[in-house]
Formats: C-alpha cells, structure tokens, sequence
C-alpha cells in the first residue's frame, strides 16, 4: 500500500496501488470476506464451566462433536440445552436410548426436538444431509460412512452452521475423520445415595477436552446431573 | 351438507387382511406381528388369539406370546406385493385407486353396467385377483355406498364370501358400527363418554349441532357415520396444469433420487393448490421408464392428502415400481422373492409426476400449506417433509408428556407427521401431567432409557437372587451387579425400591414391579426393574 511520505509514484506504481486497494481495501475484497468470516466464527452459548474447559466461550457453528464415557450422554444434554437457547431445533438421528425427561431436565424444549429412527445404511447421509440444513444441534448414533462422504458432510454443516454431536455407544466413535472437539467424560462420584435410602441427587464427571481445533484440558465438573426436586 | 346431497358413489372394496403379514409370507395360524418403533401396528389372527393387539409394546407382546415373530414394517414391501393385484384390477376398471397397500377400491358405476351388474362384477374381480394373491393372502370385497363404508363391510362382512349391500341399506349397517371405526380416538372417546357409542347415534344427531361442537374433524366424521363421503362428490376433474413432473437426466433407479423428486414435486404440488384454495384427496403417480413404458396408480387418502402424505404415497409406490417383482404372477411366493430382486435389472425412470387427479376446496388451514407462521418452523417442517419422504413418516416422531412412573413412560412419542410444529404444543411442557404419579421416581432422570431391556442377576453378599416383597421390602443388600450373564461387577450403593402397582383393577393388564438405583464399581449408576423376579437394566443415570 502506498506511503504518503514517499514521493508521487509512476503511473504504472499508483495503479498497481489502486489495484492493491480495490482487492484489500475496505470495499474490495477484505470488506467483503471480514463480515463473512465473522458470521462464519460465531458461537453457540455454552455453560460457564466448560466455557472455561475449552478456553472460548461457545461452540463455534458448524462444529463436529465427539460424547465419550461415563457421564457423556448428560453432559452432551447439558451443552445442548445452552446451545439451543429459546429457539434452537435438535434432532435425533438414531439415539433411541436417548431420555426425553433427562433432556427436559436439563433445560432443552421439547417442543423444538425432533426424534428420526436409525436410517438404513444407504439413507443415513441423505437424512443428516437434509437436517444440518436447518436443524441447530444434530445428534447422531454409531454410523457407518465413508471417509469422502464424512468430509463433505463437514462442509455442508460449516456452510449451513449445525453442529453434529456424535455419542458414542460402547466407548468409542466410529466417525471416520477427525472431529473438531471431543468431550471424554468419566463418572467420578455421586451423592444422595445411601445404603437403601435417599436417591441419586448430583454427581461429579471429570471432562478431557481434546479434538482437531481443541487444546487439550480438563476440568472436574459438579453441574452433572443436581436438579432441584420439590 | 344439504339432504338433497346425493348419496355416497356405489363403490367396490378389495381387502387383503392382515396385508403387512402377507406381504412377509407369514400364514395366520403363525403368531406373528409387525412393529413399528417398538410397537406391535398388525398381527397374524394367531397372534390375536394369544392376547397381542396393536399398540402394545414388543415386550409387552412377548410376554403375552412368547414364539411371537417380530417383524419390520417395510411400507415399499406392502406395495411391491400388492402391485400385481392392482395391475389385475387395471384389466377391469382404470380408475383403480390404492387405499393403502393391501386395500383398494373403485366406484363401479361403469364397470357394472359393462359386466352385467355388481354381482357379476365381484365375480370378475375375485377371479382376477385370486391367481395373484400370494398363497397365504386373503380377499375380501364387498360393494357398498361411498368409500368409507365400503371399506368397513369389505373388512367385517366379507369375510367368509364376497358382501353386497343393496343401494341405500348402507346407513343402516353403519349404524350398528361402534364409533371407533371412525378411526379418530380423540372424537370417539368423547362420543363414548357423552353415552353415543354406535355410528347410528351419532348420525341422529343435527348436523349443525356436531359442527358447532366438533369443529370440521367432527362434520367429516358425523358424514361418514350418516354413510355419506367424507367430501361430497365432485366431479369435475382438476385443471391438467396443476400436475408437476420431474425428468430424471440421466435415468434412476435409485430409490433415494426418486423419493427426494417426489417430496419436491409433493411440496411445489401443497403450494400450488393451496394458493388456488384446493386441496387433494386423490394422488395420480405417474412414471415413465426408458424404455418407454408409463405406468400409473392412484391413490386415496381418508380425507386431505397433505404434501407429506402425497410425498409417501409416492415413495412407497416408487420401491413398489423400482424393486419390482418378476412378471410371472405363480412366482409370487414372499419367501423367496427377496434373493431375487435385483434394482439393476429394471430400466431407469425418465419421469416421475404427480397429478392431482381429485380436488376439493380447502376447508380451515390445511397442514403442509405453509406461510402466515414463523419461517424457522417452516423450514423446520419443510425438512421433516423430506426426512419423512425418505424413511416414511411413522419413523419421525416428537415427544410429548403423558405422564407415568417408570422413565419410559413418562413421555410418549407421536408421529411428527400428526402435530403441527409451528405452533404451541402444550404436551410437550412438564406442567402438562399435572396428576402426581404415586410411585413415580424422583429426579433427576435417567439420560439413557433402553428400548429393550436386558436382563440382569441382581445377587446378594451370599450370591442369593435379591427379591422385592408384595408389601415393597428388599430381601438382602444387592452387592453383585451381572449383565446378561456377563462379568460380576460389584454394587458400591444403592437405593430404594420404588414399588409400582399399575392396572391393579385389571387382572389381564395389572403389573407389579419394583424399581432401585445402584451405584457400581465405575461410578455409573443405573436404574433396575424387577418383575415376576426377573431383574432388567431399564435406565443409566449417564
């Protein structure tokens, strides 16, 4: 970019410049990739402490998400509930086991949840497909998909901003590429419990955090599963 | 609605009971049933006499019947199989039209008068259809006045032979039908605790008075129970221009193509007659193969084909065409066509279209006409519409409360394709139970909620079976946790039980069970049930 300073350029130079500018400059094609990529970075809302635990604070749009271990599955719920806020949509894509009072529980509408039985092999791409179109949380069971469909399947959900949550079944995901965050849960203790009395009232989960675009971390949380009981 | 309205068209039913088993080449002296979600949607006549009924769960059902077989519901199956029927019936009348696979009909003005009368065309029929009729199908016809009826004496009074109901005498057969056979529970158990529990007095009543109290759903159901037709009959046919069509370049024999045409078409279909103030109430699917064969069904709904609706219609007709069966009709055996089917065999499909062939005007806000609400909850229902064109509608569900104690029944799933979800839904707000379930455990709940629960040995200090008392008292501290006959893990805390006496007025339907929570070895803790003595893994507080 040109210098004031420096003495009056050659024709050739000033247009070389104005060239310059009319890419990067402010109305060229900076002004027009800066809001894009922007949007692009935008957050869905997450609770405090695993703000704290991924060192942002929020899930970026068009993330891929991992659920592993003991505690996985509420933990999950818990992340949705935030991202969803008043208006978000999630859909079940063959999590049958998934509790629907456990989700209610954890502060996710029901009226914006959408439950879809496990797609046949051959189906199951064209259903996802169609729901990151719209939907904000997308959360899958195992899946068998090939790696060249997985990516492209990445691409449409940073296009369209849905976040796929993949919740493993027997301890392990099965997706072929890598994901951009995976939450490793495991159970560490609970409380209301005690030899025939009481009933399971909260627990503490310790969360690792590691993935693709994630610094590993980890954090003891207590926000598990407490929920007031009148 | 006047009375100088014109009686219900006279109409030929042909009925293939217990289709869905048929179609899996099941004989009913088999116990078998087809479920959908987990729940029992037909059964072998078998099956029926052991105590299954449609709406149970599988469990549920086994329990009644243990050497029950289980199957799928596959909807493009049904259709494959009753392809050859229909096509026998093209011979006949063109106008045939599907009601859905197993049942079809068509007015028999014409081809009455061509055969000679009804009786001899019945004749026709059942002997056009016997060849084609897999072995262990059944047929039943039957001729009534209007669609609605027709049905209902194909499927009651047909059974042992071929059922005609003179002009006019169809109102009286209705009346002694009980109001369930509307097929509308919500009305039905209303009517049933006003004290109307036949068709007969239901019709009595004003027709102004049900609309005022029923709304529409209650004025269609008041024609049907008065043996009119749920639309009065019109019979100017639709402009031609409202028929869409897809052309496939290059041609496809790929079912998911052809359904994501079809859901396409379904939609710019919804929007084009909703404009126009119509709807449809019977669907033309049309395709044309490359090698220059055009084939055509048409199919009927009970009342609006919604986009949804026409979307399935068509998919299920699509696999019916795609993965065809041979064209020798004495190779028609459901054991044994599976291995032969082979989608490479059949020439693509060049063009697909939708012909809205019957229409009538669009009374109240059709579902699936979208705008005037929020364009999220359209979009949302948009792409539910294609998820459901893809899987078939009954596999997209949402929940809503209903209330219970065990954590899979607190909460039920209907199909999506039912409610509206631009709207509120109270149901599926918690305060919406708001009895207190005594016995119901308390929070929070379990986040996984197993659909078929596994066994589990709940054993004591001394490797005794862990019992639960009449009176809710636990024989023995539980201390060892067993899986599915797998590894011994050890139970670090428990609590409860929860006893559970459900139906306890009902000896056919009660149900005693215990509930507990037990803490294991990994710190994951778990809800179980016992009943009859048999512990199951219900839930995981994961």
């Amino acid at each position: 970019m040109p210098v004031p300073a420096e003495p009056t350029p050659t024709s050739s130079e000033a247009l070389a410049a104005e060239r310059i500018e009319a890419l990067l400059g402010s109305k060229g094609l900076i002004g027009k990739i800066a809001p894009l990529s922007r949007s692009s970075a935008a957050l869905y809302p997450v609770p405090e402490d695993l703000a704290a635990l991924l060192g942002r604070n929020g899930i970026p749009k068009g993330w891929q998400l991992g659920f592993v271990g003991g505690g996985a599955w509420t933990t999950a719920m818990r992340l949705w509930a935030s991202m969803l806020g008043n208006d978000g949509w999630l859909a079940l894509v063959g999590v049958a086991d998934l509790g629907l009072a456990a989700l209610a529980e954890q502060g996710v509408r029901l009226d914006r949840v959408v439950v879809i039985e496990p797609p046949p092999g051959d189906l199951w791409l064209p259903v996802v497909d169609a729901l990151v179109e719209t939907f904000t949380v997308v959360a899958v069971g195992p899946a068998r998909v090939s790696r060249a469909h997985a990516r492209r399947l990445t691409s449409r959900c940073r296009d369209q901003g849905a976040v796929i949550s993949h919740l493993a079944e027997s301890g392990t995901l099965t997706w072929p590429e890598p994901l951009d965050c995976v939450f490793d849960c495991t159970s560490a203790s609970w409380s209301g419990v005690d030899a025939g009395s009481g009933h399971l009232r909260g627990r503490k989960v310790e969360i690792a955090v590691r993935g693709r675009r994630q610094a590993p971390s980890r954090v003891l949380s207590s926000a598990g599963l407490a929920v007031a009981t009148p | 609605m006047s009375e100088r309205e014109p009686a219900a068209l006279r109409t030929l039913v042909l009925h293939c009971p217990d289709w869905p088993l048929v179609s899996w080449g099941i004989p009913g002296d088999e116990p078998a049933a087809v479920l959908v979600a987990n729940r029992v949607v037909a059964t072998s006549a078998a099956a029926r006499s052991e105590g299954v009924s449609v709406g149970q769960r599988r469990r549920e059902a086994q329990g009644r019947c243990p050497d029950l077989a289980l199957l799928d519901r596959d909807r493009g199956r049904e259709v494959r199989f009753f392809e050859p029927i229909v096509a026998a019936l093209e011979d006949l009348t063109p106008r045939v039209e599907v009601f859905e696979p197993g049942t079809l009909g068509f007015p028999t003005r014409g081809p009455a008068r061509y055969f000679g009368g009804e009786s001899a065309l019945v004749g026709q029929v059942v002997e056009a259809a016997r060849p084609v009729v897999p072995s262990r199908g059944r047929l039943q016809v039957a001729v009534a006045d209007g669609g609605f009826a027709t049905r209902l004496a194909a499927a009651l009074l047909a059974v042992e032979r071929p059922c005609l109901l003179a002009e006019g005498s169809t109102p009286a057969f209705l009346a002694d039908q009980s109001v369930n056979v509307l097929g509308m529970p919500e009305l039905s158990s209303v009517l049933e605790r006003l004290g109307l529990r036949s068709l007969g007095q239901f019709a009595a009543l004003d027709a102004g008075d049900v609309v005022g109290r029923f709304g529409r759903e209650g004025a269609v159901a008041h024609r049907l129970a008065r043996g009119f037709d749920d639309h009065p009959p019109d019979l100017r046919r639709p402009a031609p221009e409202l028929t869409v069509e897809q052309v496939f370049e290059p041609p496809t024999n790929r079912l998911d193509v052809c359904a994501h045409a079809a859901w396409e078409l379904a939609e710019s279909l919804g929007s084009t007659l909703g404009a126009a103030g119509l709807a449809c109430v019977r669907v033309g699917i049309e395709v044309e193969s490359s090698d220059g064969h055009t084939a055509m069904r048409l199919w009927r709904h009970g009342g609006v084909l919604t986009p949804a609706v026409m979307a399935e219609r068509a998919r299920w007709q699509l696999e019916g065409w795609i993965r065809a069966l041979p064209s020798n009709p004495a190779a028609i055996d459901p054991a044994a066509i599976d291995s032969a089917l082979s989608p490479d065999d059949v020439h693509g499909l060049v063009r697909l279209r939708l012909i809205p062939d019957e229409v009538v005007p669009a009374v109240g806000r059709q579902l699936g006409l979208w705008g005037g609400r929020s364009e999220r909850a359209d979009e949302i229902t948009r792409v539910v519409g294609r998820v459901q064109a893809l899987l078939g509608s009954d596999s997209v569900t949402v929940p809503e409360w209903r209330g219970g104690r065990g954590p899979s029944e607190q909460l039920v799933l209907v199909p999506a394709a039912a409610v509206d979800l631009g709207v509120d839904r109270p149901a599926t707000a918690s305060e919406w139970v708001t009895e207190p379930w005594p016995g119901r455990l308390p929070n929070p709940s379990p986040a996984r909620v197993y659909a078929e629960p596994a066994t589990v040995d709940l054993l004591d200090a001394f490797d005794q079976s862990v019992s639960v008392s009449s009176r809710g008292e636990i024989s023995d501290v539980p201390a060892i946790f067993v899986l599915d006959r797998g590894r011994r893990r050890r139970v670090l805390d428990w609590a409860g039980p929860w006893p559970a006496e459900e139906r306890w007025w009902d000896p056919l339907h009660q149900r005693r069970r215990a509930r507990i929570q037990v803490i294991l070895d990994d710190q994951s803790a778990h809800l179980l049930v016992v009943e009859h003595g048999q512990w199951f893994l219900e839930a995981t507080y994961d």
